[in-house]
């Protein structure tokens, strides 16, 4: 029977039976009128005849087997009323708790989202993820080009179908108005193979997936609920995109997000349209540009490891074909390396997930920070419990004496813990969800969505550590209080029973020990997350990062090509230097820190690449004024200026790093580069030195970077403007809106500035949490100690009025108080400087600037928490201090 | 003389009440009056062990409970034997024969 079920027949079984005594009662009175009494006579004896009615209730009520909910739920009602009695305990009690489950779930909820769900996709744990690896980049990628896709698709025996998805960025136009959108190229077998249906209309189909086909795309339900408002109308329209009209054929479902963890594409479009939506693109043809996701899913009764060996049977083939066709420039060590590449299956069922590789570490240690001050909240909570223990041994122990079960009075005690958790659990959650919004900032600006819903399977998480830690923080006292025999705490009243208070003390002791090394460790993590982030903070770019704006653009996505490109980026830099306002402007494929980087192979021209060494540089295509509008000091040479055009020699600028890999201690001035397949770009000028800065990370030790003019690039399909200006001038946005026209969308507008700050977001985000928590365990440790010390104390009033009696000094009294709490904290520093050396060997990939167990931290976060600790045991110290042991002793 | 009627009724109770409602469904003020008319007053049931008896009976799956209207018109609980109280009954019954005979027989052989 369902317990709620019972429960609630029990309560009508109450009414039942009030209903039947009355109903005999009344009975009884009728007769007695009847047989001639008089009414208020009648009631009168028909009562007494009765007896007690609460008394049969009662009996009445004993008959069933007593259940274990009905006993829960009674200890429950016993429990809340002795929690409403003290609501300080209560409200400590539930808000520590709160606190802790709270941050569990939040943290939980991001752990589940971006390392633990599974793809909604049918059976996800049959999907493979085809991933490369070369002899040089032992950990393997998962972009493959599209041919290898098809070779494998026809010609592999293990899986029952395969798919391929990459990303492409678009221009969509609807009514005239153009907005920049992410879609999704996807294999006509994409969304069967993965058995996910639409939402409304339909999916794509293999038959879309041909030049031929009426372009059809599906859209994302998130972007379809925000940009078209949830307007079921919008099947069936056209829509362009890049300016191919295409046709919205359906939407996906609300809980697919896309196989890209993080990516929520906002359309998705056959494969065989890409040449159609970027001109000029050899994407489909080419056997060597890796920009493809391949995914499988197995045969039944195929094992992953024979999937592997037949893709790699198949894989030299499209090698080898590839590199038949290759242009006969390809060096033969580029064929080498190329033919040594061979396939590695990984799971697919939780998706492809960049945030995953990037933020596991993090996230992880985020888990393992909130899991820690659960443990300190579980202790402080515990030790509270311990303490009301004590105050309700007398309670505990009548009741033994009456009969009790220590067993039941355990469980009892249990329920209490549990009732706390319960509500420190909603508290929590309520929290959580807050606490996830501002989780969910952080890594939203690192991925374009994250599904990061506190759905059953973070409520199912948050109940159970809350029953988990009930237990665990609701046992120990629950032993300790019902471990004594009744009589002689009764005998003895509450005060007493002095051979059995050192063993408690030890217990409370031992949780105080804890907690310190506890909140020691976290406040040395968070310690040197935050000496790491401040090295960050002021580490030297190689730029200015004040008074300069950033916009990018994508105008080939709305047809511009070739000559017009370039005169469209040529005019708008023009138009934008004319501003006033603007001290200059610059365009470039990546602007710093922006993390769009490129490399090339390039060396010294007519030497041959080799294959190791001065081989591979960073790249950056630039514009004239790049250097003066970012401060990026020209150390010798020139920048670039207009007259290193198309037809102009070609010209390049190099940082530091790279002049001294290439040249070691020679001028790079005037020497000669060559770069591209055989070094097809012929000879490349080096006319400029530039001050080395950082590219892609404020962490990165420089890289070599080449500097390219954009003038002498075919086609460079989204560049990024850099605008430095005088004062507060904010970007004349509507005016560069007019002057590029609704066709091209402006995207990224962001100061540099800020750009920087952004790059350092994990960082901060992690070091703003562990700050957090780490203060969080030094508050509860302190009221854990003062709690403890306190108790203590009142224990010890007697003796210590004893002591100042045979004349101890206040002084005395101080010291001894403060003494025992000194032992306390000194043993759990040193167990916690003992753990953090262990722990934070962990985040030392976390870390900048200073070792894991760098001794300024430990000793300056080992005084803070002195500091507290002390000044917790000095307010009941004080108080033993007071003392007056004339009180003290006529007290007993 | 009333105490001992208390403590012999105590055995035999739920076997009379199980006798009583065989013979149609019926409510607890009822079954009592019925056990002390037929007693001749003899039974004099209290209402502190009636009530018991029967949520015991009921919960054991001997008796049945369902709310009827009297032949008053008031809602009343009947109380009806199922077929497991009816089979508690005849060995209640069986039992108690047994025994009254073997007392009678020792009480005659005796003399």
């Amino acid at each position: 029977m369902r317990w709620y079920y019972r429960f609630f027949r029990r309560q009508l079984a109450e009414k039942h039976l009030d209903a039947e005594l009355r109903f005999h009662l009344e009975q009884r009175i009728a007769d007695l009128v009847t047989a001639g009494k008089a009414p208020e006579e009648a009631r009168r004896r028909a009562r007494l005849e009765f007896g007690g009615l609460d008394q049969v209730k009662e009996e009445c009520r004993d008959v069933g087997a007593s259940h274990i909910i009905e006993t829960l739920v009674q200890d429950a009602r016993y429990d809340l009323r002795q929690l409403r009695r003290n609501p300080g305990f209560t409200a400590v009690a539930v808000l520590t708790l709160a606190l802790g489950i709270g941050a569990n779930t939040a943290i939980f909820s991001v752990v589940d989202a971006v390392l633990l769900k599974m793809l909604p996709v049918r059976n996800p744990q049959q999907l493979l993820l085809v991933g490369v690896r070369t002899p040089k980049h032992g950990h393997g990628r998962f972009g493959l080009p599209y041919p290898a896709y098809e070779h494998f698709r026809d010609h592999n025996r293990v899986f029952s179908s395969m798919l391929a998805y990459g990303g492409i960025g678009l221009t969509a136009t609807l009514d005239g108005i153009s907005d920049k959108a992410n879609g999704e190229l996807v294999s006509g077998s994409y969304f069967e193979a993965l058995g996910v249906n639409a939402w409304s209309g339909r999916t794509l189909f293999p038959q879309d997936d041909s030049p031929g086909a009426r372009p059809a795309t599906v859209l994302g339900y998130r972007y379809w609920r925000g940009r078209f408002d949830s307007d079921p109308g919008v099947i069936g329209k056209s829509i362009l995109l890049n300016r191919v009209p295409f046709t919205i054929v359906g939407i996906t479902p609300p809980g697919f997000f896309g196989l890209q963890i993080g990516a929520d594409p906002e359309f998705y479009i056959p494969m065989a349209f890409e040449p159609r939506l970027v001109p000029g693109s050899r994407r489909l043809e080419s056997g060597s540009t890796w920009w493809l996701t391949i995914m499988g899913r197995l045969r039944s009764g195929v094992s992953a490891p024979r999937a592997q060996a037949n893709l790699n049977q198949l894989f030299p083939e499209f090698l080898q074909a590839t590199v038949a066709e290759a242009p006969p420039n390809w060096p033969e060590s580029m064929k080498d390396a190329f033919l040594k590449q061979w396939i590695v299956l990984a799971p697919g069922s939780q998706g492809q997930s960049k945030l995953r590789e990037r933020f596991r570490l993090p996230i992880l240690i985020l888990m393992g920070v909130v899991l820690l001050v659960l443990l300190i909240a579980c202790t402080n909570v515990a030790n509270l419990l311990l303490a009301r223990g004590v105050a309700r041994r007398r309670e505990v122990a009548t009741r033994m004496a009456l009969g009790a079960a220590r067993k039941r009075i355990i469980r009892q005690f249990l329920t209490e813990s549990v009732l706390l958790t319960v509500a420190g659990g909603l508290a929590g959650l309520a929290m959580a969800g807050w606490f996830t919004r501002f989780l969910g900032e952080f890594l939203l600006s690192q991925a374009a969505f994250l599904n990061l819903q506190i759905d059953h399977r973070v409520i199912l998480f948050t109940t159970v550590i809350a029953f988990i830690v009930g237990i665990l923080f609701g046992l120990f006292p629950a032993l300790r209080t019902t471990r004594e025999d009744p009589g002689t705490v009764i005998k003895d009243g509450t005060a007493a029973a002095p051979s059995l208070l050192p063993l408690r003390m030890t217990l409370a002791q031992g949780l105080i020990i804890l907690q310190v090394a506890l909140s020691l460790v976290l406040l040395a993590g968070a310690g040197l997350l935050v000496r790491s982030l401040e090295d960050l903070e002021e580490v030297n770019t190689g730029f200015t990062h004040e008074q300069v704006l950033l916009f990018s653009v994508s105008p080939t996505e709305s047809g511009y090509t070739g000559t017009r490109l370039r005169n469209f980026y040529d005019r708008l830099q023009q138009d934008l230097q004319a501003y006033p306002g603007v001290r200059s402007a610059s365009l470039s494929f990546a602007s710093p820190l922006s993390r769009n980087e490129s490399t090339t192979m390039i060396s010294e021209f007519g030497t041959r690449p080799a294959v190791h060494t001065r081989s591979h540089s960073y790249r950056n295509i630039i514009s004239p004024d790049y250097f003066a509008t970012l401060g990026i000091r020209l150390i010798a040479g020139r920048e670039f200026t207009e007259r290193d055009g198309a037809s102009a020699p070609k010209v390049a600028i190099v940082n530091q790093t790279f002049a001294r890999d290439y040249f070691g201690s020679e001028s790079p001035l005037g020497k000669k580069l060559g770069y591209g397949p055989g070094q097809n770009s012929g000879p490349v000028e080096i006319v400029g030195l530039a001050q080395d800065s950082k590219y892609n990370s404020l962490r990165e030790r420089h890289v070599p970077m080449v500097y390219l003019p954009y003038q002498q690039f075919a086609s460079v399909s989204e560049m990024t403007f850099e605008l430095r200006i005088r004062g507060r001038t904010t970007l004349p946005l509507a005016a560069i809106r007019r002057q590029v026209g609704p066709a091209v969308p402006i995207t990224n507008v962001i100061t540099l500035e800020e750009q920087v700050s952004r790059s350092l977001l994990p960082e901060r985000v992690t070091v703003t949490i562990t700050s957090i928590f780490g203060l969080l365990a030094l508050v509860l440790t302190g009221i854990g100690l003062y709690g403890v010390i306190s108790h203590w104390v009142s224990q010890r009033t007697h003796e210590i009025g004893i002591r100042m009696a045979l004349g101890a000094q206040r002084l005395d009294v101080l010291e001894h108080v403060l003494g025992q709490g000194f032992r306390l904290i000194l043993i759990g520093i040193a167990a916690g400087i003992a753990g953090a050396v262990g722990v934070t060997r962990l985040i030392s990939s976390l870390l900048y600037g200073v070792k894991p167990t760098d001794p300024v931290t430990f000793i300056a976060v080992s005084l803070i928490l002195t500091a507290v600790a002390l000044l917790a045991c000095y307010i009941p110290a004080q108080r033993a201090a007071k003392v007056d042991p004339m009180v003290a002793l006529r007290h007993e | 003389m009333a105490e001992e009627k208390a403590e012999f009724l105590k055995g035999t109770l739920d076997m009379l009440i199980l006798k009583v409602v065989a013979l149609g469904p019926i409510h607890g003020y009822a079954i009592a009056q019925r056990i002390q008319q037929i007693s001749r007053d003899f039974f004099q049931l209290q209402q502190g062990s009636l009530y018991p008896a029967l949520h015991r009976l009921e919960d054991r799956g001997w008796l049945r409970a369902a709310w009827k209207a009297t032949e008053t018109g008031r809602e009343a609980k009947f109380y009806a034997l199922t077929p497991k109280g009816r089979k508690q009954l005849e060995a209640e019954v069986r039992n108690w024969e047994q025994m009254t005979d073997a007392v009678a027989l020792i009480l005659r052989t005796a003399e």
